[in-house]
């Protein structure tokens, strides 16, 4: 079985849920089994994930921490075995990169974070590709292990709906609340965040300086887009 | 208070990147290799300037071949109090977050320091797999830190924005923009790093089951069309037929 932990902040789904769904499925059917989705705390909508190829959903309860990485992974290792998963899908986010290593080591299992297409199958280990060296490169990957975790990075699957929704079951986890504290959470209100974003105007170093971006945020508020950077520009100060 | 900050060595930001004929090796041939610009600016600026205000002692780890000793140096030039390398030429995130875990495991570091990735490989792993070997709590992307008695405050960005919170010592983070500004290694600095304790420690067996087979470099992008400004119907007609985004 495929088990995706779908992410959900603030108790919502988001695109990277839906496309880490997606992307289960797919994997799924290259091994020839089904997908299940894990949310994680009381979650909106999540019936809905089975539009995206999830043959089950389960919504963990008990006091699975979904701020906590360690809780988390916790969380999601036990439903795992549980369920006799052996791929196991995040999203690579902030909230899966802190899950990824945990859950490999968890599990002990093969990961290669931030993968951006389809696996091929060879035997029994599975071969993923990721961008490394800030994209001016592609590595092919094989993992052997049992059980193996891969986190899908974003934009990389578009979503899409084939089935139809399903009963949320609720699992029980024995997973303890987190150690870590979480005061408080600001967003920027009424902005796209860049990975949920549809149109992205992006600049580099071109733009020389930061008095010239206002063309670049007049152009994306005129398409309803987000604004990106090049890495050097992000990395100035 | 006792800090361990986990250095990596990689190509320069600027490097070419190529790979042998076959694609199974990194072509390292003319290659300037740095710290990882993240362990660098924000891990070990932090690091230090929480030893100059609390005391105690920073350690500079890597895992990597006696050839990594320059940029270690480095490390201490800016200002750790000893480093500790770990002699291997790592194979895969997997491998230098086990042997980061087993040096560590007996040392009781208050926090260990890591940069939010690495600019070669992106992986964003180690940080949580040391962070489960040791069972501490781990706080990813941190760009802020504040130690008050044994509780840290941290801001950690997340999608859209900032999460702000708080874990008692000791635990795991991974340094992002934001947690201190780079510093560049004085006279003193790099004088005095010629005689800090540089230990090498031997690596400890570990099978990673994900490896690296091949490597490819991507397509050519495509040309860059330029617009004039005086054409702006023209920029409209490429954004609507072209790349459809309006």
């Amino acid at each position: 079985m495929v088990l995706v932990f779908a992410e959900s902040p603030r108790g919502n789904l988001k695109k990277a849920a839906f496309e880490a769904v997606t992307y289960g499925k797919k994997v799924a059917e290259l091994l020839g089994t089904t997908c299940t989705a894990l949310t994680i705390g009381k979650v909106n909508g999540a019936d809905e994930l089975g539009r995206y190829g999830a043959s089950r959903v389960l919504q963990a309860s008990g006091s699975p921490d979904h701020f906590d990485s360690q809780s988390c992974a916790a969380a999601i290792a036990e439903v795992a075995k549980n369920n006799g998963a052996t791929v196991i899908i995040v999203s690579h986010t902030s909230t899966g990169k802190s899950i990824a290593g945990r859950l490999a080591v968890r599990l002990n299992a093969g990961l290669v974070s931030g993968v951006n297409s389809l696996p091929a199958l060879n035997g029994t280990a599975l071969r993923v590709k990721k961008s490394v060296f800030s994209g001016k490169a592609i590595v092919a990957y094989e993992i052997g292990s049992a059980v193996k975790v891969l986190s899908l990075m974003g934009n990389a699957v578009k979503p899409e709906q084939g089935g139809n929704p399903v009963a949320v079951e609720a699992v029980f986890v024995s997973t303890g609340a987190g150690r870590i504290r979480v005061k408080e959470v600001k967003t920027q209100e009424g902005r796209v965040p860049l990975p949920e974003a549809e149109i992205v105007v992006s600049a580099g170093r071109g733009m020389k300086d930061p008095s010239n971006w206002g063309i670049v945020e007049e152009l994306a508020e005129t398409l309803g887009a987000t604004t990106a950077c090049s890495r050097p520009v992000a990395d100035s100060d | 208070m006792k800090l361990l900050v986990c250095i990596s060595q990689t190509p320069d930001t600027t490097a070419k990147v190529s790979f042998n004929a076959d694609g199974t090796e990194f072509n390292a041939a003319g290659v300037q290799f740095i710290m990882n610009p993240y362990d660098e600016w924000y891990a070990l600026v932090r690091a230090c300037e929480l030893r100059e205000t609390l005391g105690g002692t920073v350690v500079a780890l890597n895992v990597g071949p006696a050839a990594n000793e320059t940029t270690i140096r480095k490390a201490l030039a800016i200002g750790a109090d000893e480093a500790v390398r770990i002699n291997a030429e790592p194979p895969s995130a997997a491998f230098v977050a086990k042997q980061i875990a087993e040096y560590a495991r007996s040392q009781n570091f208050d926090i260990i320091f890591l940069g939010k990735e690495t600019i070669d490989y992106n992986g964003s792993e180690v940080g949580a797999m040391v962070a489960e070997y040791l069972d501490l709590p781990y706080v990813s992307y941190a760009s802020k830190l504040d130690l008050n008695g044994n509780t840290a405050t941290l801001e950690r960005d997340i999608e859209g924005g900032v999460e702000v919170l708080e874990v008692d010592l000791p635990f795991v983070l991974s340094a992002a923009k934001g947690m201190a500004v780079q510093r560049i290694p004085n006279m003193r600095g790099i004088m005095t790093a010629r005689t800090k304790p540089l230990t090498e420690v031997q690596p400890v067996a570990f099978e990673d089951a994900a490896r690296a087979v091949q490597f490819t470099l991507p397509p050519a992008k495509a040309g860059v069309k330029l617009v004039d400004p005086e054409h702006m119907d023209e920029l409209v007609r490429l954004l609507h037929e072209e790349a459809k985004v309006i």
